[in-house]
C-alpha cells in the first residue's frame, strides 16, 4: 500500500487512527500492539510472504539486544554482538547482493556461482539498518527499554518500515512508553496534516511530472541514442527534482502520518539543494542515513581521530559502501565513491583555506552552484541502468554529443543558433519522443517553480515548526495560524485530484 | 488549535466543491456531452464515441476499430463502397477484447453493422488495468458503477491540466477530431533530422507483452463468432510498420500470432506488403508509430476494397 493511494488515504490511515485513539483511552499496550498489529498488515499489504521475514528478523534481534545487554562490556557479549550483526548483514546480503557478487566473481575470477534472482523484501535495507543499531547501542548499555511490543513496534512502525526514515531506539522508544501519544492532540493532527499534504503535493504534483520527463531520457541513453547537450541537462535536472521531491516528499508524508498518531519522527531533508558545500549537502540529505553512517560506520573506523590521510580513506569508505547500500550494481558503487571524493576534496579545501566567519553573497553563489552541479552531475550514476548510459549523459551534459535545440526555441535560443551554426535545430516531435512536456511554457515553468521552492522557499520542518509555534503562542502569526491550514486544506485536495496514477516511490527499490 | 483543523476542512471542501463543478462545466475528456462537433484537444474517444453512437448509431453500418493507427480513417478512405455509412469508432491503445464489447453493445442496442475493419497493432497489448483517465472505458461496457465513474472524472484535475495545456498554451501536440469519430495528427515527420534525433527502434516485445498478444486470439474468435451470428463482415488488417521497425515480423512467435490469427473461420486477414519503398519515405509517418493517410490508402486500402461486399 503507498502512501499517495486512495486505499491508504481514505481506507488504512483513518482506521488504524480511530481505532488507536480507542484502544489508547483505556490500554497503552494495546494502542501499541494495535499500531504493531496494523504496521505488519501495512507490510503484509506489499508482500505477504516476507512477513514472517520481518518478524523472524524482530524476534531475533530483540532476544539478541537483550542477551548482549546482559554481558555489556564482557567478551560474550561481544561474540553476541558480533554473530548478530554478521547474521543481519547475511540476511541483507543473500537477498540484496547475492546476484551482483556471484556475477561479479562469475565475470572477474570466471566462477560458475549461480545467480538466484530472489525478489529483494521491501524495507529490509532499512529495518536491517534500525536493527544493527540497536544492537551496537545493546552493547554499550545504551539501550534504556525491552518491552517487546515496543521494540516490534519501533522496527516495524509502519510510516517509517519501508523506506525510513532510518530510526533511533533512543528517540522512539521513550515516545512509544510515554502517554503523549496515546491522547488526541488537536495540535499534533493539524500539523500532521500539514506536513502530510505538503509531502504528497511534492510527490504528486512535482516529483511525478519530473519522473515523466526523466525516464524516456535514461531509456534512450541506456539504448545508446546519443543524448544532446539540452536533453541530456533536462533528464539530469529533471531526476535531481524528481529525487528530491520524491524521497523528502515520502519523509515529509511519513513524518506527518507519524504526528497525527503524536509521535515525532526524525527529520530527514533540510533544504539540501541549499548547501553550499558537499559537507553541508550531507548534513542536509537523508539525514538518518548520513547519522548511521557517521556513527556506525565512520567514527568505528576511526573517524578523524587517526590522522589526515586515513579520515580520508574512511570517508571514501563509509561514502562507497553507502552508495552499494542503495543497490547492487556499480552505478551505486561510483556514485557512492564520487560524493567520497567530493568530501575529501571539501575537507582538504577546508584545511587549507578556513571558513571565514562572513561570505560574500558571490562566495556563497559560486560555492551553491558548484555543489548543486557536482551532486546533480553524480545522480546521473545514481538513475543510469548501467556505466555506459551513465557516460553517454556525462558526454551529453558536457556537449560531446552535440547540441540541439528545439524548432520553436525562441530568444536566447534563435540567438545561440545564430551564433553557432553548428547546433542542430529539431522539431518538437524529437523533444516529446524524449519525454518533454507538450508545451514548451510548461518545462520551463516546471523548472522555475522547483527552482523557487529548492532555493527560495522555507522547508516543510520549517513551516511545521512556525505553525506550532504561533499556534502555541496563541496568535503570534495570523498567516501561519490562518494562511496555512487554508492552503494546505487547498494542496491536499490538489494532490488527491492528482492521483489516479499511483506510482511507487523511488526509495522504495532500496 | 481546534480553528486551524476547521480552517483545514473547510478550505479542503471548497477546494473539493470547485473542482468538481469546474469538471462538470468544462467537461475536458467530452464524459457529459459527447461532442459531433471538431475538436481540437484530446478526449477520451472511448466514451464520448460511445455516447455519440447511443444516439446517432443509426448513420452508419460501417466502423472502423484499432488504437491510435486506425484513428486516422474516415470515410474517403474507402471510397468506391456503395451504401457504407463509415464510423470511425477506434480509440488510443484500444484493443480486441474491449472492441468486441464495445460492437456487442451497438448490436444491443440496434445499431445496424454491415462490416467491421479492425486494425491489428501487434505491439500494442494492454491487460486493461492502469487506464489513464484518458483510455478509461465507458460505464456502459465496463459495468463500472456510475457513481465511482463520476467521481473519478470529477474530482480530477488531470483533464482540466491537459485541457488548459491544448488550448490556452497551443499545444505542440495537436489534433482535430472530426464528427466521424476520425482524428487528424497535425505534427509529423519533416526531415531527417526528426529520425536522427528520435530514431524509430523495432519494438521487442517481453514475455508478458507476448502472453498478452496470444490473449487477443480468444477475442477474435469471439469477434468471428458475433460477426457470424449477426451478419456483418470482418475485416483484420496488420497495422503496417515503417523501415525502421520491420524487425517485428522477424520475431517467431508474431509470426505465429499472425497465422493463428489468419487461421480463425470468417476473419479476413490483410497482411500488407512490407517491402513497399513507401514504409521507408520519413515523409509518410507522424512519428515513429505512425503512418499518414498514403499509407493506408496505397497499401491497405486497395485489398479492403477487394474484400469487402458490395
Amino acid at each position: 500500500m503507498l502512501f499517495n493511494s486512495y486505499a491508504f488515504i481514505l481506507g488504512f490511515l483513518p482506521l488504524a487512527l480511530a481505532v488507536f485513539f480507542f484502544l489508547g483511552r483505556f490500554n497503552r499496550i494495546w494502542a501499541a500492539a494495535w499500531l504493531a498489529l496494523a504496521s505488519i498488515a501495512f507490510y503484509g499489504y506489499w508482500s505477504p510472504k516476507y512477513i514472517a521475514l520481518l518478524l523472524g528478523s524482530v524476534a531475533f534481534n530483540f532476544l539478541c539486544g537483550r542477551a548482549i545487554a546482559k554481558r555489556a562490556g564482557s567478551a560474550g557479549g561481544r561474540w553476541i554482538l558480533t554473530t548478530a550483526v554478521a547474521a543481519n548483514l547475511i540476511l541483507l546480503g543473500f537477498y540484496k547482493y547475492e546476484d551482483f557478487f556471484a556475477s561479479s566473481a562469475n565475470e572477474i575470477i570466471k566462477t560458475q556461482l549461480p545467480l538466484l534472482h530472489v525478489a529483494l523484501p521491501i524495507g529490509i535495507s532499512f529495518f536491517t539498518f534500525t536493527q544493527i543499531a540497536f544492537l551496537a547501542d545493546a552493547s554499550k548499555g545504551i539501550v534504556k527499554e525491552y518491552r517487546f511490543v515496543h521494540y516490534l513496534l519501533f522496527v516495524s512502525y509502519f510510516p517509517h518500515l519501508i523506506a525510513g526514515p532510518i530510526l533511533h531506539h533512543a528517540e522512539m522508544m521513550p515516545q512509544f512508553a510515554s502517554a503523549v501519544p496515546y491522547r488526541f492532540s488537536a495540535r499534533s493532527f493539524g500539523v500532521g496534516l500539514t506536513v502530510f499534504a505538503i509531502g504528497l503535493a511534492k510527490k504528486v504534483l512535482i516529483a511525478d511530472p519530473f519522473g515523466d520527463m526523466v525516464a524516456p531520457i535514461f531509456t534512450a541513453a541506456h539504448a545508446g541514442v546519443p543524448i544532446r547537450l539540452v536533453a541530456a541537462w533536462v533528464g539530469v535536472l529533471a531526476f535531481t527534482c524528481q529525487l528530491y521531491f520524491d524521497f523528502s516528499g515520502y519523509s515529509d508524508m511519513a513524518i506527518g502520518i507519524s504526528k497525527l498518531f503524536g509521535i515525532d519522527l526524525p527529520i530527514n531533508f533540510a533544504s539540501p539543494y541549499k548547501a553550499t558545500s558537499v559537507i553541508q549537502f550531507w548534513q542536509r540529505w537523508h539525514m538518518t542515513l548520513s547519522r548511521f553512517l557517521r556513527d556506525y560506520l565512520y567514527f568505528p573506523l576511526g573517524g578523524n581521530r587517526k590522522g589526515k590521510l586515513r579520515r580520508y580513506v574512511n570517508l571514501m569508505t563509509t561514502m562507497a559502501l553507502g552508495g552499494l547500500w542503495h543497490g547492487a550494481n556499480y552505478t551505486f558503487l561510483i556514485w557512492g565513491s564520487l560524493h567520497g571524493c567530493y568530501l575529501v576534496i571539501n575537507h582538504a579545501w577546508r584545511a587549507l583555506r578556513p571558513r571565514r566567519e562572513r561570505t560574500s553573497f558571490f562566495a556563497t553563489l559560486a560555492s551553491g552552484t558548484v555543489t548543486f552541479l557536482a551532486v546533480a552531475a553524480a545522480w546521473i550514476f545514481f538513475r543510469a541502468e548501467d556505466i555506459s548510459s551513465a557516460f553517454n549523459l556525462l558526454k551529453g551534459i558536457t556537449g560531446f554529443n552535440g547540441i540541439a535545440v528545439r524548432e520553436t526555441a525562441s530568444g536566447f535560443w534563435q540567438g545561440f543558433v545564430r551564433v553557432f551554426p553548428q547546433v542542430t535545430v529539431l522539431p518538437e516531435g524529437a523533444f516529446q519522443h524524449l519525454g518533454f512536456p507538450t508545451s514548451r511554457i510548461a518545462l520551463e515553468a516546471r523548472f522555475f517553480g522547483a527552482a523557487v521552492l529548492l532555493l527560495a522557499m522555507p522547508n516543510t520542518q520549517q513551516i511545521a515548526q512556525r505553525v506550532e509555534r504561533s499556534c502555541a503562542s496563541g496568535g503570534a502569526s495570523r498567516f501561519y495560524r490562518y494562511a496555512v491550514p487554508g492552503l494546505a486544506g487547498i494542496l491536499l485536495v490538489t494532490a488527491l485530484s492528482q492521483m489516479q496514477k499511483v506510482s511507487a516511490f523511488l526509495y522504495f527499490q532500496f | 488549535m481546534g480553528a486551524y483543523l476547521r480552517i483545514f476542512a473547510l478550505a479542503a471542501a471548497v477546494a473539493a466543491g470547485g473542482l468538481i463543478a469546474t469538471n462538470a462545466i468544462v467537461d475536458p475528456y467530452r464524459i457529459f456531452h459527447a461532442s459531433a462537433g471538431t475538436l481540437t484537444f484530446q478526449p477520451n474517444s472511448r466514451i464520448y464515441k460511445l455516447e455519440f453512437l447511443s444516439r446517432h448509431c443509426n448513420d452508419y453500418n460501417v466502423y472502423f476499430v484499432g488504437d491510435s493507427r486506425a484513428h486516422i480513417l474516415s470515410g474517403p478512405d474507402l471510397e468506391d463502397i456503395g451504401g457504407a455509412r463509415f464510423y470511425n469508432l477506434a480509440a488510443p491503445r484500444d484493443e480486441i477484447t474491449s472492441i468486441v464489447r464495445r460492437l456487442k453493445f451497438l448490436i444491443d442496442a440496434g445499431c445496424p453493422i454491415a462490416a467491421v475493419i479492425a486494425g491489428e497493432s501487434v505491439d500494442v497489448v494492454s491487460d486493461g488495468k492502469d487506464a489513464s483517465l484518458l483510455d478509461t472505458e465507458s460505464p456502459l461496457i465496463s459495468g463500472e458503477s456510475r457513481l465511482g465513474f463520476l467521481g473519478k472524472f470529477l474530482f480530477s484535475s488531470q483533464p482540466l491540466i491537459d485541457y488548459w495545456e491544448q488550448t490556452a498554451f497551443g499545444s505542440a501536440l495537436h489534433f482535430r477530431y472530426d464528427a466521424d469519430g476520425h482524428v487528424e495528427y497535425l505534427w509529423r515527420m519533416k526531415s531527417p533530422a526528426d529520425l536522427a534525433a528520435a530514431p524509430c527502434r523495432p519494438p521487442q516485445l517481453s514475455e508478458v507483452e507476448k502472453r498478452l498478444l496470444f490473449l487477443k486470439l480468444p477475442a477474435y474468435r469471439a469477434l468471428a463468432d458475433l460477426a457470424v451470428q449477426n451478419h456483418f463482415q470482418v475485416i483484420v488488417w496488420i497495422t503496417p510498420y515503417n523501415g525502421w521497425k520491420q524487425q517485428v515480423f522477424d520475431d517467431p512467435d508474431v509470426r505465429r500470432f499472425i497465422l493463428q490469427l489468419r487461421s480463425i473461420p470468417h476473419l479476413s486477414v490483410v497482411d500488407p506488403a512490407r517491402n513497399s519503398p513507401m514504409l521507408s519515405d520519413f515523409t509518410l509517418w507522424t512519428d515513429c508509430a505512425h503512418f499518414r493517410r498514403p499509407i493506408f490508402d496505397d497499401l491497405v486500402a486497395p485489398r479492403i476494397l477487394g474484400l469487402l461486399r458490395r
